[in-house]
């Protein structure tokens, strides 16, 4: 199953904050994260990654960037 | 009399100590030897720990002979000695011969409270009833003794710490508590 | 265990010895009772209350000198005899005449303790360990600002007698701290009290607190010895000696602000603070759930009302701590970032433990 964060027009660190809480909270074995910095990126994936999640993929749209995780 | 025995020993210096063992020594120096004789019998008398010596070369003022006494009481012994008539000229460290009492004071006002700091003393008072409301700092054994005997009394009617006190603590807090009677009178 | 030595001002008070307690805000040495008021005493029941606090206990040799040096030579030469026979952890010195002879007669034991217990020296005591020139032998004084300029006067015999041109730089506070230790005359550690407290080693200062702040401290006499008191206990317990005294000092100042003090408030009305200003510093199991170790991170997600500290931190020293150190420790983002290290993490673990700032 599949669930969005929506962390666009949030500063650090709330991005973090709320992948984190969607991976502790085992409802989705894939997150798709929406953020629109540089920073949040590289924040986010270290986050996931620290916490046994895979970065698939990083999409750049426009300002945005959308980082596709997934379980394991 | 031991000044006298100390003349005939007279020519040479005494070998230098090492600085520290020196470090709370003091020296009084005096107008004359007949001062030096009546103090050094004044304060032997009190049973304070004092040597009668030749005064060392940086020391201009006074007679061929000083008395080294301890230095942490000098408040007392030159309370004593102006008692009895014979204030020394000149009273300096070992360690220092051109060392001064501090005369810095810090006036911090509180709005209902003035307090003054000299050396490592600190004397508070209110402003209005003169009571002398706190005492902090130093740490000499006759600190906490003053601070008893003065706090809760107005600045007019307290005792003055170079009446009760001994040491240098007490004799900062001499000049703090004469700065806030000039404050209290301004 | 704690060992305390110091004086009580009065001159019938005979050579004490015996564990210290605090009941109903008197001090009890055995069946003796004392009244709590600045200097020794004041120490010792801010020693009792902490110790309480940790289940440990507080040890004194304590004896009556109003000044006169009589019983302080009593009890320098009663501790040259017995402190070879026991086995203190930590021993703090405190009100006594300062007088080098008698002094470096103590100091010839304390070098010779093995294993060498934890020396600290506050008050008359620290002016004849500077002026023994032994000062390398004890672990910490705990001078206040003028202390420390007769400190970093090298000729000074007493804080007395210290030089104009040093005093005037009294607030230069770093520079008088490197010219004590230039000169000989710092213990192992400095810890500087005053409007910020300051600890120091020989490499430089390693910390500072300088909140909460009440001026009246600065005029209320026994502030100090209940700083030192506190930090003996802390020492004592087994803190590491850096966390300790920088514990001890935000204990201290809080214990001040929950006494609302005024110039005019005497010692006891702030040590009955101080178990609420240990419990909101150290919680109830005594220990920190943030350490120098601890990432950003971590202490943010697992405690979010950490947030706006960081967020404050941001402000002040005008960095994105928590974009570029989120994932740092708290000890290397203090280094980069220039926030304090230790004022931080007792505001950190203060938050969490849910006590007042």
């Amino acid at each position: 199953m599949s669930k969005i964060v929506d962390a666009r027009g949030l500063s650090c660190p709330q991005p973090v904050l709320m992948t984190l809480d969607e991976i502790k909270s085992g409802g989705a074995d894939e997150i798709i994260v929406l953020v629109d910095s540089d920073a949040s990126k590289e924040n986010v994936s270290r986050a996931a990654e620290n916490k046994g999640w895979k970065v698939v993929s990083i999409i750049e749209e426009a300002s945005e960037y959308h980082i596709t995780l997934k379980n394991g | 009399m031991s000044v006298f025995n100390f003349l005939k020993r007279t020519g040479n210096k005494s070998k230098p100590h090492k600085p520290t063992d020196q470090a709370d020594r003091g020296i009084l120096v005096f107008e004359n030897t007949s001062e030096v004789i009546q103090a050094e019998t004044v304060l032997k008398q009190k049973g304070w720990d004092i040597r009668v010596m030749g005064p060392p070369p940086e020391i201009r003022q006074g007679c061929d002979l000083i008395i080294e006494f301890p230095l942490i009481e000098e408040l007392q012994i030159v309370n004593v000695l102006r008692k009895k008539g014979i204030p020394p000229l000149q009273v300096v460290p070992v360690t220092g011969h051109l060392l001064k009492p501090v005369d810095i004071f810090q006036i911090k006002d509180f709005d209902t409270y003035l307090m003054v700091r000299a050396a490592n003393m600190k004397l508070s008072v209110d402003k209005t009833t003169h009571m002398i409301v706190n005492i902090s700092g130093g740490g000499c054994p006759d600190v906490p003794y003053l601070a008893a005997s003065m706090v809760g009394q107005t600045i007019e009617s307290a005792p003055s710490p170079r009446e009760i006190g001994h040491t240098l603590c007490g004799y900062a807090l001499q000049l703090a508590y004469e700065e806030v009677q000039r404050q209290c009178s301004a | 265990m704690l060992c305390v030595a110091g004086t009580v001002p009065s001159n019938d008070f005979p050579l004490l010895e015996g564990d210290v307690r605090l009941i109903d805000e008197k001090l009890y040495i055995g069946e003796k009772c004392i009244c709590v008021n600045r200097g020794t005493p004041a120490l010792l029941a801010a020693a009792a209350v902490t110790a309480d606090y940790f289940g440990r206990s507080c040890f004194t040799y304590l004896v009556g000198d109003t000044g006169t040096g009589k019983g302080s030579r009593n009890l320098y030469n009663h501790l040259s005899s017995v402190l070879p026979r026991t086995s203190f952890d930590t021993i703090t010195f405190h009100y006594l005449q300062p007088i080098v002879r008698w002094q470096k007669r103590l100091q010839k034991i304390l070098g010779d303790l093995s294993p060498k217990p934890t020396l600290i020296a506050d008050a008359g005591y620290m002016y004849a360990a500077k002026m023994s020139g032994e000062a390398s032998l004890y672990d910490l004084f705990t001078p206040d600002v003028g202390e420390l300029a007769f400190l970093a006067d090298e000729e000074a015999p007493h804080p007395f007698y210290t030089r104009g041109f040093i005093l005037h730089e009294a607030h230069h506070i770093p520079g008088l701290i490197t010219r004590a230790y230039k000169h000989g005359n710092a213990a192992r550690y400095l810890l500087v009290k005053g409007e910020t407290d300051y600890l120091a080693n020989e490499q430089g200062i390693l910390g500072t607190v300088s909140g909460p702040v009440e001026e009246a401290m600065e005029a209320i006499g026994g502030t100090g010895d209940t700083a030192t008191g506190i930090i003996s206990v802390l020492i004592d317990a087994g803190i590491p000696i850096e966390k300790a005294i920088l514990v001890a000092m935000r204990v201290n100042r809080i214990a001040g602000h929950y006494a609302r003090p005024t110039p005019a408030t005497q010692i006891i009305e702030i040590i009955r603070h101080i178990p609420q200003a240990l419990r909101d510093v150290l919680g109830s199991d005594n220990q920190w759930i943030a350490t120098p170790e601890t990432s950003i991170i971590d202490i943010i997600s697992n405690h979010r009302q950490t947030e706006k500290l960081f967020k404050r931190l941001e402000e002040e020293t005008g960095t994105c701590i928590c974009c570029e150190g989120l994932f740092m420790s708290v000890k290397d983002a203090a280094s980069h970032f220039g926030f304090p290290l230790w004022d931080t993490l007792i505001d950190i673990n203060t938050i969490i433990l849910g006590g007042e700032k």
